[in-house]
This record gives structure tokens, sequence and C-alpha cells, in this order.
């Protein structure tokens, strides 16, 4: 196995490209774990951690929050200056890993891994940003639905880096996000809700609910949707108990549980949402 | 009693090294051409080995030897003889080393162990200890009838029970015909794992001249030497047992773990020191696991609440083989039904095989288990009854004068388990009013240390916006707890004290620090004893057989009762030989001398310990006494071998009562139980170091809530634990502990313990799972019988009384 510390992404690709069964390393709280264990065998490390100056920041314009790939978590949490339409981004930075993990793992690498529980998969996702990846071709620019493939399958190209995320501002939009977890501290979630709310009009909330570690990839529950817009708890908890379908083998819960857990942490979630809507 | 060293919450001496990364561990270790080794493992949880082929793997970079069992002609053990050091003909759990690899480095050993390949005939598996002992169930060991054991063991040949231990007191189906109320129940307690921070690790090397030295990561060097001496037939003089610095043990490193497999593998490569550290996953499997207890509880009462009838049966997973576990399956059967006294008893506790991994200490040692269902099952008698579950517990508690279960009689000097009840009822907040919880005490007569801990702030928390009654439920509940210390009855301790000319003395034992703070705590004994300042005390970091003197393991929390005893008789016989030389300077006897100071007085003339530590040196030049060194030695008080017919007998060194209490806050919703308040009142006679000894206590309390709340080994149908990473295996974390941690130490002194302590360490963790579940009875009405209670089981019965199919409120 070789290992690369590129200087510039043009590199990076380039690397990337040259060495078939490369994998991007960034924090390495993924790759590392993976890498002991023998389930992933890459080739080559390309370490990517030197275009720190290039690809970590965040920046406001008048209506996106651009977010570089290499942002840690630690610098999401502690941003003073977070727009509050997208406070979901800070809930996910609280009860993701913990402090070390935090201060290493970047979003890049937690959606890049692509795993269905990602604490910023569901939330990105909900707050409908994109990811922007740059290629041997130049960049391009994907919605989450499209970016998410399967568990642990990105729609990445050989020799593509994400460089960052591109978050719009609604006017009149307020967000959350929540999981279940077997203990407080370092865990990953059973399940997770990310929800964003838009004030239409005086009677009328848009809603973008998305879910996490109940399919293969994070997804939108467009029915869940419509029965939150309308506050019918009950249907939510109705509907997603009876249509999700989670995997019998997970050692976090149990189908059962999943089931039961979504609706009520759906509805927690929009409650959640709607009071930062208010205040 | 004003007191220089003892009472004083010194901080811990250790905590600069560890913290800094400077104390020296087992994987720290590293000689000059040491070999690595990798163990090739069972994959099938029972069966026949029929071949290994390990052709390709010795042809591998780096390689140099491969060892099988085969040459192997003893079995280890203690107190029965059933495991080979590597699997021989057999296997008989998944996980079981079948091959070791030996190379260069630990890569390379790694690489070459993916090359060997074995293959098996495979037999039926037993999983559950209640279906090994069922007709039929699949043998786990032909030759059980072989195997050496010591007398006071039971095993049952051409079944699954390695070991059968029965109580008998009075007449137990008399008792339950005069019952009015009679209640039974069946409980478990699943195999959970330590999760020490450091894993096990062994170096090993024989010299050209057939002498061992094994490092190892052990909580019982002479264990280790006893039983390497026992297999490789060598006098102790040629094994020596070195520990370094211990990250944990909570008895998982007790008795013997990879040892006699390192030493097995090294008698290969004369000459070579050959190092064995086990990954993180392999500590879920490779070495010792803890608990995995299913019981059925039967007791019978009088109306007015009396507890006049108990018959326990408990059935332990042992695992593949049953050493490590067979004085667990005693110990459980000492304290099966609790602190409580009940004239008509019986009690069955069984080892079983399973094929399973190995289950040895695990901090409680068998009365988490019977506590678990003992105040389970009190509290749910006490609805039954009709009766407030305290009161229930008050009236059947065992007082100075009542006979246990073993027909020992309870003494004053026991500790009071009544003061410890009620003061953890007040701080819970379930008595009739609130009360000062030292008047409670003065009430009693017994002095109080009492401590208070906030936890972290919790990220996770959900911020619930509307006022939701109907989700959130509240419960609190008590249950009280007694524990004995399982030992041999010649389970000796000792300690060695050496005078420096600067007044500093260097104390050797052979018990070990993991953690617990005994470098700290015996020093100060030392001290106390010696009349200095503890900082002129300096104890043996490591301890080795052929340096250090004896101690029988570190274990059943004894070791500032035992091993403290030993120190405080070596720190006087330093004193009395000080005396000695001092006498004859003054010429007086030495009983007309006293200590105080760093000095020998007589009247108002004094000699300091700097000149009697080397000798005394008269103005003419002339000597007398020469350098002082101390010993000290003790063992256990009076025990005896159980009777064969009833299992009775002077079995428990002492004992320590006390009470635990939790408040919790049930989500309906999501089944999450959350721990706000855990309250421990335990009588520990003398805290030898406050500060350390409520850590002692918090400690257990989180480790304990862990197995409460979430820890389970989980199974595959083919026997494989599915969860063996700290991913999978979550454990609590600092934000996981309960938001307010009350712990309060009762001071009764323990006549034969150093300054009145007595045992204290374990303690902790008895009654936190059944005070929890108690707890969450009293929330949501729910009574749950196994453990974890975790959000799938939570959610299960919440769902299932929803729907009116279950549920009992």
């Amino acid at each position: 196995m070789r290992y690369f510390a590129p200087a510039s992404l043009e590199e990076a690709i380039n690397i990337l490209l040259e060495h078939e069964g490369a994998i991007i390393l960034a924090g390495g709280t993924d790759v590392m774990v993976e890498k002991r264990s023998g389930k992933i065998e890459p080739s080559a490390v390309v370490d990517i951690k030197k275009l720190e100056g290039e690809l970590r920041y965040m920046r406001l314009s008048d209506d996106r929050l651009e977010i570089g790939s290499l942002t840690t978590i630690t610098d999401i949490l502690h941003w003073g200056k977070l727009p509050h339409e997208v406070t979901s981004l800070k809930d996910a930075a609280r009860v993701f890993g913990c402090h070390e993990i935090r201060n290493r793992a970047t979003i890049g690498g937690n959606i890049a891994h692509a795993s269905p529980g990602a604490e910023f998969a569901s939330t990105l996702l909900a707050l409908d940003a994109t990811v922007q990846l740059a290629g041997k071709d130049g960049k391009r620019e994907l919605s989450m639905e499209d970016f998410f493939l399967g568990p642990g399958k990105a729609n990445m190209e050989r020799g593509e880096v994400i460089t960052g995320f591109s978050v719009p501002l609604l006017s009149g939009s307020s967000s959350c996000y929540m999981r279940a977890s077997r203990v407080d501290g370092m865990d990953l979630a059973i399940i997770n809700c990310a929800i964003r709310l838009q004030d239409l009009d005086a009677e009328n909330l848009a809603v973008r609910a998305a879910f996490g570690a109940v399919a293969g990839k994070p997804i939108r529950i467009v029915e869940a949707e419509k029965l939150l817009a309308r506050e019918d708890f009950e249907g939510v908890k109705r509907l997603l108990f009876d249509t999700l379908n989670p995997r019998a083998t997970s050692l976090r819960a149990a189908p059962m549980s999943k089931k039961l857990l979504a609706g009520n942490l759906a509805e927690d979630t929009y409650k959640i949402a709607k009071e930062r809507l208010a205040g | 009693m004003s007191t220089i060293a003892v009472g004083k919450s010194v901080p811990r001496f250790d905590a600069r090294e560890k913290v800094t990364g400077e104390a020296v561990y087992i994987a720290d270790i590293q000689f000059p051409g040491t070999l690595h080794v990798k163990v090739v493992r069972s994959t099938i949880p029972h069966g026949i080995i029929k071949s290994i082929h390990t052709e390709e793997a010795e042809k591998a970079e780096g390689v140099y030897g491969i060892i099988t069992g085969e040459k192997a002609d003893f079995l280890v053990g203690i107190c029965i003889h059933d495991q080979p050091p590597l699997a021989r003909r057999k296997v008989r759990y998944v996980g079981e080393p079948v091959v070791a690899v030996v190379a260069e480095t630990e890569k390379a050993a790694i690489k070459a162990a993916r090359l060997v390949r074995i293959e098996y005939e495979e037999l039926p598996h037993v999983l559950n200890p209640l279906d090994a002992i069922k007709e039929g169930a699949p043998l786990i060991h032909e030759d059980l009838g072989s195997y050496f054991h010591l007398p006071t063991f039971n095993p049952k040949p051409g079944t699954n029970i390695f070991h059968h231990y029965h109580v008998e007191k009075g007449n137990i189906e008399e008792g339950f015909r005069k019952a009015d109320v009679i209640i039974e129940r069946n409980y478990s307690f699943p195999h959970i794992a330590h999760a020490q921070i450091e894993p096990h690790g062994a170096i090993a090397r024989w010299s050209k001249g057939n002498e061992l030295h094994i490092y190892s990561s052990t909580q019982a060097p002479f264990i280790v030497r006893s039983v390497l001496s026992r297999v490789f037939n060598l006098p102790s003089t040629s094994v020596r047992v070195t520990v370094p610095y211990l990250g944990g043990g909570f008895g998982g490193k007790s008795d013997l773990t990879i040892e006699p497999l390192t030493a097995y593998v090294a008698r290969f490569f004369p000459g070579k020191w050959v190092k064995f550290i086990l990954t993180r996953e392999e500590m879920y499997f490779g070495s010792l696991i803890g608990r995995g207890c299913y019981s059925t509880l039967k007791m019978g009462f009088k109306k007015d609440g009396r507890l006049i009838a108990a018959k326990a049966s408990m059935h332990f997973a042992g695992g593949a083989y049953g050493d490590y576990a067979i004085n667990i399956v005693t110990g459980a059967g000492h304290n099966s039904t609790g602190p409580y006294e009940i004239e008509n008893v019986y009690v069955d506790s069984y080892g079983i095989y399973t094929n399973t991994p190995l289950v040895g200490a695990y901090r409680g040692y068998g009365h988490p288990e019977a506590h678990w269902q003992t105040e389970r099952h009190m509290d749910i008698a006490a609805r039954e009854l009709g009766i407030d579950p305290v009161a229930l517990r008050l009236k059947n508690i065992l007082k100075p004068g009542s006979e246990n279960n073993l027909g020992q009689i309870i003494k004053e000097s026991n500790g009071n388990l009544e003061a410890s009840i009620k003061i953890a009822v007040n701080e819970i907040g379930l008595g009739k009013e609130k009360r000062e919880t030292e008047e409670i005490a003065r009430d009693h007569n017994v002095r109080i240390i009492k401590n208070t801990s906030k936890g972290l702030d919790r990220r996770a928390i959900p911020v619930i916006t509307k006022k939701e009654e109907e989700r959130f439920a509240v419960g609190r509940a008590i249950a009280p707890l007694m524990k004995s210390p399982v030992m041999a009855t010649n389970a000796g301790s000792s300690a060695i004290i050496k005078a420096n000319k600067d007044g500093t003395f260097n104390l050797l034992v052979s018990s070990i620090d993991m953690g617990q703070g005994s470098i700290t705590a015996l020093s100060q004994i030392a001290a106390e004893t010696l009349g200095i300042p503890v900082e002129k005390v300096r104890h043996y970091r490591a301890a080795d057989t052929e340096v250090t003197p004896y101690e029988w393991q570190t274990v059943a929390s004894s070791t500032t009762w035992k091993a403290g005893s030993a120190v405080r008789k070596a720190a006087l016989s330093v004193l009395d030989k000080f005396k000695e030389t001092a006498s004859k300077v003054f010429d007086v006897s030495p009983s007309e001398l006293e200590v105080r100071d760093g000095k020998v007085w007589y009247g108002n003339e004094s000699i300091d310990f700097k000149e009697l530590a080397k000798g005394y040196v008269f103005p003419d030049g002339h000597a007398i006494g020469g350098p002082v060194i101390g010993t000290g030695a003790v063992v256990p008080h009076g025990l005896t071998y159980p009777d064969k017919k009833t299992g009775r007998g002077e079995l428990a060194a002492e004992w320590t009562f006390g009470c635990q209490a939790a408040e919790v806050l049930v989500d309906r919703k999501t089944g999450r139980i959350r721990v706000r308040k855990f309250v421990t009142v335990l009588d520990i006679g003398k805290a030898i170091n406050p500060l350390m000894a409520k850590g002692q206590v918090e400690g257990a309390v989180v480790q304990g809530m862990g197995a409460a709340l979430n820890e389970t080994l989980v199974y595959g149908e083919d026997g494989r634990v599915r969860n063996a990473s700290l991913t999978d295996y979550k454990i609590p974390t600092p934000e996981d502990a309960p938001e307010e941690l009350v712990t309060i130490f009762l001071e009764t002194p323990q006549p034969d313990g150093p300054f009145g302590a007595r045992p204290l360490a374990e303690h902790g963790i008895v009654s936190v799972a059944p005070a929890i579940a108690n707890a969450v009875r009293d929330a949501i009405g729910i009574d749950l019988y196994d453990l974890p209670l975790n959000q799938d089981r939570l959610l299960e019965a919440i769902y299932q009384r929803e729907k009116g199919k279950g549920g009992d409120k």
C-alpha cells in the first residue's frame, strides 16, 4: 500500500486516477477503522489534509452557506456565525462521535463514506444541500438525493474529490436533527431524522423530512412530510410503522424498535423545528 | 483518632505517570529480537479437528515456526484441570486458539496466520446453559471424569455440569407449606465483557537452562507461577512472573488467561522473547468474559411479610472450560437469596459447560447475578403482599445475631445494613419526610462520609418543548446488598518494608494496582503505622514473584483489607526492630519506648529513624542492629471447607453490607431509560482514602449501569460473538453517568482490617441492575426479568402492553 500527501487538488485527482483502488484519507475516523478491520484493502491512501487551505472553510453569501469538505465537525459545532435556518447542522455536530472524533472527522468524509445513518447525510438531505465534486473533467454539483446510491456507495467517479457543500438559506425556514442512540456519549445512530420547515403563508408549511438508518441510504419520505405538514403525528407514526422495513441484522436495534422510534423521532424533530421557526 | 495518612484523600501516586504516558504497560515492553505470536482461532463452536495445514504459512516471510497443541502433554487449571493451552483433538468454542504462528514481526505473524487451513468435523453445539443440561445435549467434555479437581468441587461426569454447589438450611418443604404467599420467577443476566482499556498481553522467554521468565498483564502473578511450574514440572524458583502496570482488570485478568499458551509457544524458541498481545476484538472471545446466569427463585412469605422459605436455582454458562467460573458458582450460591435471614433455604448453583468463550471473574463475582434475582423478587413480593418494599426488606434483613444461609452469625462489626437502607431511602426521596442523612446516622450511632458528584451535560437528551407528562415517567427504588469475598482458606498476603538511611521506606507487595489505587492506599497504611508523612513511602510499582512477597491474587476486593493488614504488620515489625535497637542505646526495655514523628522516644530523649535504619552507630564507631527490614503476613481468619451435605460452614471471611437506590426517567415513547440519580451506601469500616474509595464506587456504579441498560454479548446461531468491538458493544461514557451520583460510607470498624477497613471495590456494582429495574417498575409499571433493559426490550414491553396483550398495571 502506498501513501501520498498531495499539495494540490489537481495532484490529488491525478494520483487517484493513477492508482486503481486508492482511497481518500481526510480525518481518517472511518478509513483507519475499516482498514484495520480488513473491510477495505486500498492499494494507496491519498491523504488530502494538506488541502486544508483550500477545502476547510465556512462562508456565507446572500442566500447560501458554503462549507468546505475538510471542515471538521468541531469547526461546525463552534462556529459563531451559523445561521439559525441551518441549526440542524449544529444538532448533528453536537451528538457526533466524541470530542476526539469531532476534532478529526470532516463533513466531507462523513458524506463520502455514504453510511445510511451518517449524521450529516440526512441533515444535508433535509436542507436540500448540494455536494460539489472535482474531477479530471472539472467540477460538478449533485443534489444529495442523487449522491447517495446505497450502503457505502456514493455517486462518485474514480478520481473525484468532494470539495464542499452548498446549503440554501431559505427565508422563514428552520431545521432540526435528532437521533436515537444506545448511549448518550460516543455512539452511532440507531435511526435519525432531519427536518426543514419553511413558512409558505399564514397557514401552510413546507416540510422536508429525511431519515437515516431506516434503509440502505438516507431517504426523504414524502408521505411523511405531508402528514407532518398537517401535524398529523399519529398518521406519521402509523405510516412509518407500517411502511419501514429495516434490516433484521442490525446490532443497534431490532426492526420493531426502529419502526416504533421513527414516528416518535419525526414528531420530536418537527416540534423543535417548529419552535425554532417561531422563535 | 487524629491521623497523618489514613483517612486522607491523598491524590494517587501513579496519576502523573499515567496521564503523561510515562507508565509502562505490557504492550510497551519490547526486548531486542522479540518474536510475535498470532493465534489462529476456531471458526466453529464445537467439532473434531480433522487436519491442520501449515505448509504455506511456514513458507511465509518472517515466520519462525507454527505451533499446534499436539505436543502439549498437560491440562491447565487451578480448581479443575480441563483446558489445553492450544486446542487438542477438539475445539469447543468459536475463538478457541488452535494454532500459534510465531514470526519476526506482528505483521508477518498476521499474514502467515491467514495461510493456515484447519479442517473440522462439526459437532452439534449448545450456547445456553439451560439447553446444555437437557437430556441428549451435546457433551462438551467427554473426559470430565478423568480431570483433576480440588475436593471442594463437584463435577458430574457424563454431563455438562462441571460444578454443583448446594446449600441447605432448615426444611424447605416445610417452609413452603407454612407460607401464605409463594412467588416464583425466572431471571437472566447475559454474558458481558469487561472492556478494560488495556488488552491482555504476555511476553515469555525460556532460558537455555530451562528457566522461564514471563511478563504478563495479570492480577495473579503467584497463581500464574504456580500453574506454570506445575505444568512444566519446574521448581517455583525456575518460573519468574513479572507484572508491569495494569490498565484495568475488573477480574478479567485474574487466575490465568493467555499465560500458559504464551509459555508453551515460547518453549519452542529458547533464548527468544515471545510476545502475545490480544487485539481489542480478541478481548471479547480470546480472554475471559463475565456473568451468563439463568436462574429461578421461589420465595415463601407469611402474610405479615416474614420471609420463611427461599429456593434458588442458578445456572451459569461457564463457557467451554470451567476452571475460571467454578468459584463464581460457589460465590453466587453463598449470596443467592440476598441479605436476609431465612429459616428454610435450598440453593442449587450449577456451573455448566457451553460452547461459548470462557467466563471468569467479573467485578461482583456471582453477587450481581444473585442480587438481580433477589432484589427484583423482593420488590415483586412486596406488591403481592401489599407491603411497602422498604418495610418488607427491613423486616427480613440480616442483623447482629442473625444466622445467614451458611450458618454464620452476623456480628455488630459486620456493618450496619439497617442504617444503610434507611439512608439510601432518604437520599433517593422515598422516605415519608426528607431528613438530614447525618441525623439518621446519629440515630444509628454510625460515622458517615458523604459525597455527591454531578454528571456532565448530556448532549443527546431531547429537549422537549411542550409539557408531556404522559411521555416521561419518573421512578424510584432501592436494592440492598451484601458481599463476601470468595477465596481459598489460606489466601495469604505478605508485605516487606525496607528502611532507608534518610528516613524513607520502600514497600514491597505483590498486589496489583490495576487502577483501583492500592499503590496509594497501601502506602497510606504503611505511613500511618510508621507515623511518617505518606510521601516517605515508596511502593514498588511492579510485582515480581522473584522479588516481591507472596500474594494469593488481587481479587475479591481484598487488597486494602488483607494486603493492607500485612503491610500494617510489616510496618509494626519495622518499629519493633527500631525499638529493639533503641532500647540497647538507652539501655532500657523496648516496652518503655514510644514512637512518634519519625523518632523513637525514651522520655524526652529520642533517636531518629534515620539513625536506626542501617543499624545504630555509637559515637565510638561501633554499630548494632543492622539494616532494618520488616515483614508482615496474614491469612483469612478461620475459613473452613463447606460441609459435604449442607454446603455450609465458615465460608466467608467477612461481609460488607450496603444499599443502592436509583431514580430513573423513562421515556415511554423511545424506551430509553436514563438514570438521573444513583445512591450507594456502604458500610466499609474505614475509608483509608475517601477520594479513591468514592472513585471505586462511582466507577462500579457506571460499569453496572452499562450491564443494566445496554451490554450483552450477541451470539450468532453459529456461536460467533457478533458484537466484538467497541462500536457494537456499547459501554457507558462519561456523558451516560447519572446526573447525580451520591456515595455514602458508613464506618463501623472491621476488627481484623487495617484501621478498621473492610473490603470495598466490587461492591458498588452489586445491586445496580435491580435498583434500576425496580425504579423502572415504579415508573411505568412493567416488571422486567432479563438484562439488559435496553431500548428493544422496553419498547417491546410498552408496545405489547399498549396492545393489551401483556403488562400488569
